[in-house]
């Protein structure tokens, strides 16, 4: 593909989903210095993917697919730092309650960011495509996994979040 | 659950966006961060290759300088396979934007056949080189140093043997991960 075409595409992708990589990058790194590493590295695997891109998805599947990736192999290689947990485990463990009643906006984001954080993949993915409001098909595109495992978890992250918050905040 | 989605999207962004000449200057920067570990592992290699170069030129048993030579075309041969592999893996491509499911199992094969594989590209280059020079060894040292060259001999295999069992056991840990993808 010709640099200008791999340029434009690489404008038009952070034009229309650069903000939601940046709420992915709070996700997957609580270190603001890392996190900037993580941003170069989405960045420049973005735009040296666009010029293989060939269109046979969508820009948005895409872009997700390849910032989802490198999240992932950055948190990978730091995974030693830090314990992941199953959907399904966190379900079962008890709320932290840490905030209060009347939490701000900021507290509840920190908590759902928390929370996300503590998620081994493909669960972290699938719930943070969640919350940019996908629904199952598009959400299974990207992850590669099938549509009804995905409603699935689907079901158990609403249940996650209604019990965790209330009204988009903690309970 | 609406309100939530709203929260979360409406967060701020954090950086700027980067400008496409920082884009450029940080994918050169990552195919120079490659070619840094590279000279790092060829520098090593020149290390061990020097020493044992060393050895063929102190020695005057042949056999030790015959085991030296192996050891070193073993050394050469285990690098070429470090730089090739390495290199076709250190940066993110097309390869990138395959579905996670795709993305992760190709990975955990590249990792698993990289531990599996062990013996052919990493220990077994090294082992007829060793064994030689030990031989070598064995003919020239005094019938009293003998049990501390078997302790030398066995320690070599104990080493080898263990880097492999390690390695062979995390390639059934990845394999056990890649069987459960498939689920």
């Amino acid at each position: 593909m010709p640099e200008a075409d791999q340029d434009a595409l690489y404008r038009l992708a952070i034009a229309e989903h650069g903000s939601a990589i940046g709420r992915l990058l709070r996700a997957y790194e609580a270190n603001a210095e890392l996190r900037r590493d993580l941003l170069q590295d989405i960045h420049v695997g973005l735009w040296r993917s666009f010029a293989v891109f060939d269109g046979r998805c969508s820009l948005r599947t895409w872009v997700y697919r390849v910032a989802h990736n490198i999240a992932s192999s950055h948190v990978a290689r730091r995974m030693r730092a830090s314990k992941q947990v199953s959907l399904d485990a966190l379900m079962e463990l008890p709320d932290a309650g840490d905030v209060e009643e009347t939490a701000s906006e900021k507290q509840v984001l920190e908590k759902l960011t928390a929370l996300i954080r503590t998620l081994g993949q493909p669960d972290r993915q699938i719930i943070l495509l969640y919350l940019e409001d996908m629904d199952a098909a598009a959400i299974a595109e990207i992850t590669g996994l099938k549509p009804g495992a995905i409603a699935t978890k689907i079901h158990r992250i609403k249940a996650l979040l209604a019990r965790r918050f209330k009204d988009g905040r903690p309970e | 659950m609406n309100d939530l989605k709203t929260l979360w999207k409406s967060q701020g962004t954090e950086h700027a966006p980067m400008s496409l000449e920082e884009i450029r200057k940080q994918a050169g920067k990552l195919h120079s961060n490659v070619r840094w570990r590279n000279i790092r592992e060829a520098a090593a290699a020149v290390l061990v290759i020097g020493g044992f170069g060393f050895y063929v030129w102190w020695f005057p048993d042949p056999v030790m300088r015959a085991g030296s030579v192996l050891v070193m075309l073993g050394t050469l041969f285990v690098m070429w396979r470090l730089l090739t592999r390495g290199t076709a893996t250190a940066l993110p491509g097309a390869a990138s934007a395959l579905t996670w499911t795709d993305f992760y199992r190709g990975e955990l094969v590249r990792q698993r056949d990289l531990l599996r594989s062990v013996w052919k590209w990493y220990l077994g280059p090294l082992v007829p080189g060793m064994a030689v020079f030990l031989a070598g060894l064995a003919r020239t040292m005094p019938q009293a140093a003998m049990g501390k060259l078997a302790v030398t001999a066995v320690l070599c295999v104990v080493v080898f043997l263990g880097i492999g069992f390690l390695n062979s056991w995390g390639a059934r840990q990845l394999q056990k991960r890649i069987d459960a993808l498939g689920e």
